[in-house]
């Protein structure tokens, strides 16, 4: 709730990327899927295996940190295991909490050296 | 590649029916070109630079977003206060809300064209109602969708989808 907050203050709002329509249904999706009480996890992973951000925008986007901010909670609790089943969701979170503007004050830590098998596609 | 719509042969639940119903309805209206897979596991909308999972989603996408504030409320409330209901509780909580909200909105539930909002609504009300044999107690969504069920686009997505296959409950 503190970064959704954030999120409206002009610091970050002015580095809200723009959004093309599809970007926007997108956003509209993912706003939509985190409110619900059971985050589809498995669908984000995948949706995040082939971007860099989930709207495959060049910085985050409010559905960025609307996730991220929904997420962690969730994320806090995961064990190595979740880590590794969800490795996209896991770069990708902390790429956004170190996203400068957001200014969060307690980062999740993040192992980036897990050992984990090459994605076969 | 090309714009792909995935559908469920047999929706597992309402929710689902929902969503196909919503996706359905919104690439007949907007008269897209597009390749349909009718055996999917889930609802899923696909091209070039997007994957949609949800019939709102979809629907933003192939028809446009509300483009203020108080339509973009009621697209909110349909997710948050109807959508549950297709999940689990009893429908006609849902048919009550939506009765009235299409009875206070007319001017919004019976713009032309259709778009976005009303794709939304009719597949929710259409889900909530499918099961339930008299739903005269709710005259004003009783009479819009009516309405909506005569033009062809929807006509044809409900026809697509119920045909020999009941309605999940």
């Amino acid at each position: 709730t503190t970064l959704l907050s954030l999120a409206a203050q002009d610091a970050v709002k002015s580095k809200l990327p723009a959004l093309n329509d599809a970007q926007n249904a997108e956003q509209a999706q993912w706003l939509t899927l985190s409110a619900r009480p059971s985050i589809p996890v498995d669908e984000l992973n995948t949706a995040l295996s082939t971007r860099t951000y989930i709207l495959n925008t060049a910085t985050p986007s409010l559905a960025d940190i609307t996730l991220y901010a929904r997420l962690k909670d969730i994320v806090e609790g995961w064990t190595t295991e979740n880590f590794k089943s969800h490795r996209h969701i896991a770069r990708w979170f902390d790429l956004v909490q170190h996203f400068a503007p957001l200014k969060v004050s307690e980062y999740v830590a993040i192992d980036q050296t897990l050992d984990v098998p090459r994605e076969v596609k | 590649m090309p714009l792909t719509l995935e559908l469920p042969g047999s929706p597992a639940d309402l929710a689902t029916f929902c969503d196909a119903l919503k996706a359905l309805i919104a690439v007949n209206v907007s008269k897209k070109s597009i390749k349909l897979v009718t055996d999917a596991p889930t609802v899923v909308l696909t091209d070039d630079s997007c994957r949609l999972v949800t019939g709102n989603a979809i629907c933003r996408y192939l028809l446009g977003s509300p483009s203020d504030v108080s339509t973009e409320s009621i697209v909110e409330f349909e997710e948050r206060a109807i959508y549950p209901l297709l999940l689990k509780g009893d429908p006609r909580v849902g048919l009550g809300y939506l009765n009235e909200l299409v009875a206070s909105a007319a001017s919004v539930v019976q713009a032309q064209p259709v778009g976005a909002i009303q794709v939304i609504l009719y597949a929710s009300s259409y889900a909530l109602s499918a099961n339930i044999d008299d739903i005269s107690a709710y005259p004003a969504l009783s009479a819009w969708l009516d309405n909506l069920s005569a033009l062809e686009p929807v006509a044809n997505a409900v026809s697509a989808l119920t045909a020999n296959k009941p309605v999940p409950t």
